[in-house]
């Protein structure tokens, strides 16, 4: 750990100083991907990879994501669900003298997620008896909208296959607060685990993309 | 680098694997479903009514010539039994969440939910007076069917909610 930390302050050094050393050029600055496993939560992840420095092996991560589903996930029947998100992520490679986007890299960033769920489920509703109200829970379609922030930190690998083609896994830790329209405060329905759309709380991430630069 | 590059692909492959397994049924929270109540709204519920025919009854406490007979989660029945062979319900005495009374001089004792309160009746039950309230003192009750973890409670509790009762689902 101390040696990856020490790696990653170098790294950062060595980039945002300019090392004098020649580097390893790399022509595209801009690329597109693909990443398949938001299609378990019913989305559609694109990353638009932009290159920030001539001088530098630092890049911009523009990730829209779409997301369309019916069925059962993460423990919810759900009738319909469509939501938006977007992530933008700083991505810096630690091999300092190359402008090639491969080897190991770092990256930050945040990210929104908005999703509407129609869902047959069990909720609660007020109702009055003999003039006292109580709170019971009742079974019924009911839409629900999530609003979900945060921020993630990972440390991955990329490939290059000839100039163009990359393959990259990353992992590392993340951070989510999760709204909805119904409770006030955060929402627990939506909250059975990690993935689930309503998440609240710390996770470890991990992923894999493919793409391509022109 | 290469040992480094295996544990990568092992973590992703671990948490891919969690994302999968998570996909599951839908959450069964059995035949009971959980009623709640503002604590300031449970509070002050708490009073004497006209007599009600007695449902689903709990357990029942001696006192002089009057017979107490829980209503479970709703209240107390008031039996006037100075005449054993034709007993009166007299009233009803509503405490949201009651399961359990005790009386002595007077003074009758049950919880109101997870609330303790003492309640100074007159001799004829004609009226009731809150003189005492411990709160917080005892454990929400459980889902008689044992289906609702307390996690799973939480995520219908409105905002200064109380679990007062079980609701039998249809």
């Amino acid at each position: 750990m101390k040696k990856l930390l020490l790696i990653l302050s170098l790294s950062a050094l060595f980039t945002t100083c300019g090392f004098a050393q020649e580097k390893e050029i790399f022509g595209s600055r801009l690329g597109i991907g693909f990443v398949p496993q938001y299609t378990i939560s019913g989305g559609m992840r694109f990353d638009i990879d932009r290159s920030i420095s001539k001088t530098s092996n630092q890049w911009l991560i523009f990730s829209p994501q779409v997301y369309m589903l019916t069925g059962s996930r993460y423990g919810h029947e759900i009738e319909e669900l469509s939501g938006l998100g977007l992530d933008v992520k700083h991505k810096i490679y630690l091999k300092p003298n190359s402008m090639k986007p491969q080897g190991f890299y770092a990256q930050y960033g945040i990210m929104f997620q908005y999703f509407s769920i129609t869902e047959n489920r069990e909720y609660s509703e007020s109702y009055t008896e003999n003039g006292v109200e109580y709170y019971g829970v009742e079974e019924g379609s009911l839409n629900t909208k999530l609003y979900k922030f945060g921020g993630n930190f990972h440390l991955g690998y990329q490939w290059l296959v000839g100039d163009k083609v990359y393959f990259d896994v990353y992992t590392g830790a993340g951070i989510r607060i999760s709204h909805n329209n119904h409770n006030e405060g955060f929402d627990t329905w939506y909250n059975n685990y990690w993935v689930d759309y309503g998440y609240s709380g710390t996770l470890l991430d991990a992923g894999f993309r493919v793409g391509f630069y022109f | 680098m290469k040992k480094t590059l295996n544990s990568l692909l092992f973590t992703i492959m671990c948490l891919a694997t969690g994302i999968l397994l998570s996909s599951s049924e839908p959450i069964y929270y059995g035949n009971y479903s959980p009623i709640y109540m503002d604590r300031t709204a449970m509070e002050s519920a708490v009073k004497m009514e006209a007599a009600q025919p007695l449902r689903t009854t709990g357990k029942i406490y001696i006192y002089g010539q009057y017979i107490l007979v829980n209503e479970k989660f709703k209240g107390i029945h008031v039996i006037d039994n100075s005449n054993p062979a034709a007993p009166q319900n007299i009233a009803f005495l509503h405490i949201d969440g009651c399961i359990d009374m005790a009386m002595k001089n007077n003074v009758l004792f049950a919880d109101n939910a997870i609330d303790l309160i003492a309640l100074k009746t007159t001799d004829n039950f004609a009226s009731v007076q809150v003189t005492e309230r411990i709160r917080n003192i005892f454990p929400e009750v459980e889902s008689p069917d044992r289906y609702w973890s307390p996690y799973n409670v939480n995520q219908f509790r409105p905002k200064n909610g109380i679990l007062v009762a079980w609701k039998k689902k249809s």
